[in-house]
């Protein structure tokens, strides 16, 4: 892709971006001019900006959008709840519009179909007309000459008996018009267990666009009429969903027509509140919000920023790091010199300062990298909206801690084990409004997302007040998979901490969000590559809490510099407990036995020259470094202790990705090169050993 | 006048982009190891170093002998000798360090950059050369008698150099 075209797309990433925190601050009842006039800029930027590439259906569509906005901003139009939905979606057109641009692709028709949908809705505000529901189906119709259809079908179980193939449907459809939409309806597929596969569970909701009636439409399944159940209706009469979800009877269907935008969600605004009344309160309690004119916590302020590279950040690193180890050479060439001549000490002195400059600069340069973990927070705010919406709770979602700085590689990587923990909070924590007032709960669930900075690394936290862990379903499941010994007693932290063991869910149910027993194994092993470490704990039915530690960066590590026959290792601060001499009366009792009796308490001994293969020791004494990692302790016996080091991590190359216990090297003042210490995965690999 | 372009044209050929050609010679670098003559591709050669100091890598296959720091970035470092199970090298004054593909290979000595002219390529043997054949990517005639030009795929082959030692 061409360079600009690559600063547009991260532009109008941007300013999507953008569009969409206001417009969900908007949804939570936060309308304000500030908002209102950034969605406008927004809409603007993305507008002027795909002018210059001649992108015509983005400028078309965004200019629209712009329309209304400026109406809004001046006041001739009043912002509604419905409206904001219909931004939201325009939001998300807006984006495949881009896309489609920017790859030189045609919309596919049902994004068209939305496309013109969309805009006619954001004309019929822009004009002044009134309820949007009605608006919907005129639109369609004046949009569309031929005559949108609905189409809705299930097999019944010995649907395949018949010889028919669901395909041919379609085909045949096709022939008579279009289906310009197809939504499978999967949520009747069993478990894999359960399934039996030659009954179809799938179903299908279509819009078909065709010059047809009713009765020409039921004809096409003439042959198999007995063996489907159907429901078909012209979209453009009210209140036509009405009889499908009536007919079909099924809790989830409602969602997906709005999922896969058949319907808007204000299309069923009466029964939401019939089913959930307490949601009511919440709207008025939101509307109160709203009232309260000045909102103390804005999210974005104006910063001047610069888009740079990451590459050109990590080269003057690279560079950085070279610069100091060249002025430490200086440094010492400078003190050899005085000592025979002690004119040098003025030299000495002004290469002193240039080593504490240089590190002011590569702090600096550090900082760089450091981005505000805010920007990257906020994004959640919308899943966790659609997550919660789609399986029918009512969670308030809180963020503190945004202007928290974190590595920018830590930020994007620390982003799907988010979601997905935030997810599984939503899904298993928070329950449902109904089961939380009959618990004398608020009907509202609240999540917290908290970052903040806590001695020299970053702590995440993610909080729901929802039914919290139940230990006894966790043990006696890891108990059944065989990932816990029937007569072993754990600690509470211990039994919650199975939930990052794979294969581990107690989820009764697999849903599409979470349950499946991967996950949060995968969610743990990533949060412990970025050398991070997660705790969770929880209360039954008060709620849990997740507490992820971080480093503040990726690239630099305190560690202790060792060195084993000729080579110097480096050990990772946060691993070491302590360092103890071995003397020799403690070496005689060891025999040939690899352990020490450490203040009453046995301490296995890792011989580290032995098991890296490494020459005879040069020293005489010998020290231990005793190591942990959770809850295990390890001796590593090593032969000289060089102190503490503050280091940048590198990697060894792709020819040393299997190897295990080093995580990477680091280049020391002198030139050398020091081997880092990966000691988790040491632990774990000397465990499994026996060791 | 003549066009600088068709001056390029002539200096590259375009049917083969990966090679560097001059009329129909290439260019190699011919090295000793072990007391024989080998070469490489020199588009395949980034720099010739000095043979420096390296730290030492545990658990990796014999000839992987380490790291080594070149100019601040890490750079592994094979034996090309013990590679080809030729024992391994002896270092000396005029030991020096080949940089392929970001991977330091040690060798006894830099012979001569030259140019062979295509028609002294030769098709490898399949067998009756001290080194493994597939180690071998053509035959050269080079002061008389053939060398190997070697093929780096095989030499620098990750999925091999990267096993962990059976301990």
């Amino acid at each position: 892709m061409e360079e600009e075209l690559e600063i547009f797309l991260e532009d109008c990433d941007d300013q999507l971006q953008f569009m969409e925190n206001a417009l969900v601050e908007m949804q939570n009842g936060m309308i304000d001019e500030e908002a209102i006039g950034a969605i406008f800029r927004a809409v603007h930027t993305i507008k002027g900006s795909a002018g210059m590439f001649g992108f015509d259906d983005v400028v078309a569509f965004a200019h629209t959008g712009e329309n209304l906005f400026d109406m809004i901003r001046q006041g001739s139009v009043a912002v509604n709840k419905d409206m904001i939905g219909l931004f939201l979606l325009c939001r998300d057109h807006m984006e495949k519009l881009i896309q489609a641009a920017v790859t030189e692709t045609e919309l596919d028709d049902a994004q068209k179909v939305v496309g013109s949908n969309l805009k006619a809705q954001l004309v019929a505000y822009i004009e002044g007309k009134p309820a949007p529901k009605e608006e919907v189906v005129e639109l369609s119709n004046s949009v569309e000459k031929e005559e949108s259809w609905h189409i809705s079908i299930r097999f019944k179980k010995d649907f395949f008996t018949t010889g028919m193939s669901i395909n041919s449907i379609f085909n045949f459809l096709n022939k008579m018009g279009k289906i310009i939409k197809n939504h499978p309806i999967t949520y009747n597929i069993p478990l894999l267990e359960d399934l039996n596969p030659t009954h179809p569970y799938i179903g299908y909701e279509l819009l078909f666009l065709g010059d047809t009636n009713e009765e020409a439409l039921h004809e096409v399944f003439e042959f198999i009429k007995d063996d489907v159940s159907l429901v078909i209706f012209q979209i453009d009469t009210e209140n036509a969903y009405d009889a499908l979800l009536e007919e079909r009877q099924e809790e989830k269907l409602k969602s997906e027509l709005i999922e896969a935008s058949f319907v808007e969600a204000s299309y069923f605004p009466q029964e939401r509140e019939e089913i959930t009344p307490v949601t009511v309160e919440v709207i008025q309690e939101k509307e109160v919000e709203s009232k309260r004119e000045e909102k103390p916590e804005k999210q974005k302020k104006a910063t001047t920023s610069l888009r740079v590279d990451s590459n050109k950040i990590d080269l003057l690193i690279n560079y950085m790091s070279e610069i100091v180890i060249a002025n430490s050479k200086i440094l010492s060439l400078v003190d050899n010199e005085k000592d025979d001549n002690n004119e040098g000490s003025e030299l000495l002195e002004a290469a002193h300062s240039m080593k504490e400059l240089l590190e002011y600069v590569r702090d600096g340069i550090m900082d760089i990298r450091m981005i505000q973990v805010g920007d990257s927070f906020n994004k959640f705010r919308r899943i966790v909206n659609d997550t919660s919406k789609k399986i029918g709770k009512d969670v308030e979602f809180v963020i503190t801690g945004g202007d928290t700085e974190l590595d920018k590689t830590v930020v994007e990587r620390i982003s799907d084990p988010l979601v997905h923990m935030l997810r599984n909070s939503i899904d298993h924590g928070v329950e449902l409004p109904e089961e939380r007032v009959a618990k004398g709960k608020s009907a509202r669930g609240r999540v917290d997302l908290r970052a903040y900075p806590d001695s020299g690394s970053i702590v995440i936290e993610i909080e729901d007040d929802g039914k919290g862990l139940d230990k006894e379903r966790i043990l006696s499941k890891a108990i059944e998979n065989g990932q816990v010994n029937p007569s072993a007693k754990l600690t509470d932290e211990e039994i919650y901490k199975l939930i990052f063991e794979a294969g581990l869910s107690t989820a009764e149910k697999v849903s599409d969000i979470s349950g499946r027993g991967v996950g949060m194994d995968v969610v743990r092993r990533n949060i412990e590559d970025l050398r991070g470490t997660i705790d969770i704990a929880s209360t039954l039915g008060k709620g849990s809490k997740i507490t992820i530690r971080l480093p503040l960066t990726l690239a630099i590590i305190d560690g202790f510099l060792v060195q084993v026959g000729t080579t110097k290792y480096i050990i990772p601060l946060e691993n070491i407990k302590e360092c103890v001499e071995l003397s020799e009366e403690e070496e005689a009792n060891m025999g040939s036995n690899e352990f020490i009796n450490l203040r009453g308490e046995m301490l296995p001994l890792l011989n580290v020259r032995k098991i890296l293969h490494e020459e005879e020791s040069v020293s005489r004494r010998k020290n231990i470094v005793i190591v942990y990692f959770g809850n295990k302790y390890v001796g590593l016996l090593v032969d000289e202790l060089l102190g503490e080091y503050q280091t940048v991590i590198k990697s060894l190359g792709e020819v040393f990705q299997y190897l295990p216990g080093i995580s990477g090297g680091s280049i020391l003042g002198s030139g050398e090169i020091a081997l880092i210490f990966d000691i988790p995965r040491l632990i774990e690999l000397k465990s499994r050993e026996g060791l | 006048m003549i066009d600088d372009e068709t001056l390029l044209e002539e200096f590259y050929n375009e049917d083969d982009d990966d090679i560097f050609v001059i009329g129909d010679a290439q260019q190699y670098l011919f090295f000793k190891a072990g007391g024989d003559i080998y070469a490489f591709d020199v588009e395949h050669v980034n720099e010739m170093i000095e043979y420096q100091p390296l730290t030492k890598v545990p658990m990796m296959q014999p000839y992987v002998k380490g790291v080594t720091n070149i100019r601040g970035s890490i750079v592994t470092v094979i034996d090309l000798l013990e590679r080809f199970h030729f024992g391994s090298a002896t270092i000396g004054p005029k030991t020096s360090l080949i940089i392929i593909k970001n991977i330091a290979l040690v060798i006894d000595e830099v012979h001569d950059v030259n140019s062979i002219v295509n028609d002294d390529i030769k098709e490898s043997l399949d067998f009756g050369f001290k080194i493994e054949q597939r180690f071998i990517r053509s035959m050269a005639k080079y002061n008389d008698s053939y060398i190997a030009i070697l093929n780096c795929e095989e030499i620098f082959n990750l999925a091999e150099i990267s096993q962990l030692k059976e301990s």
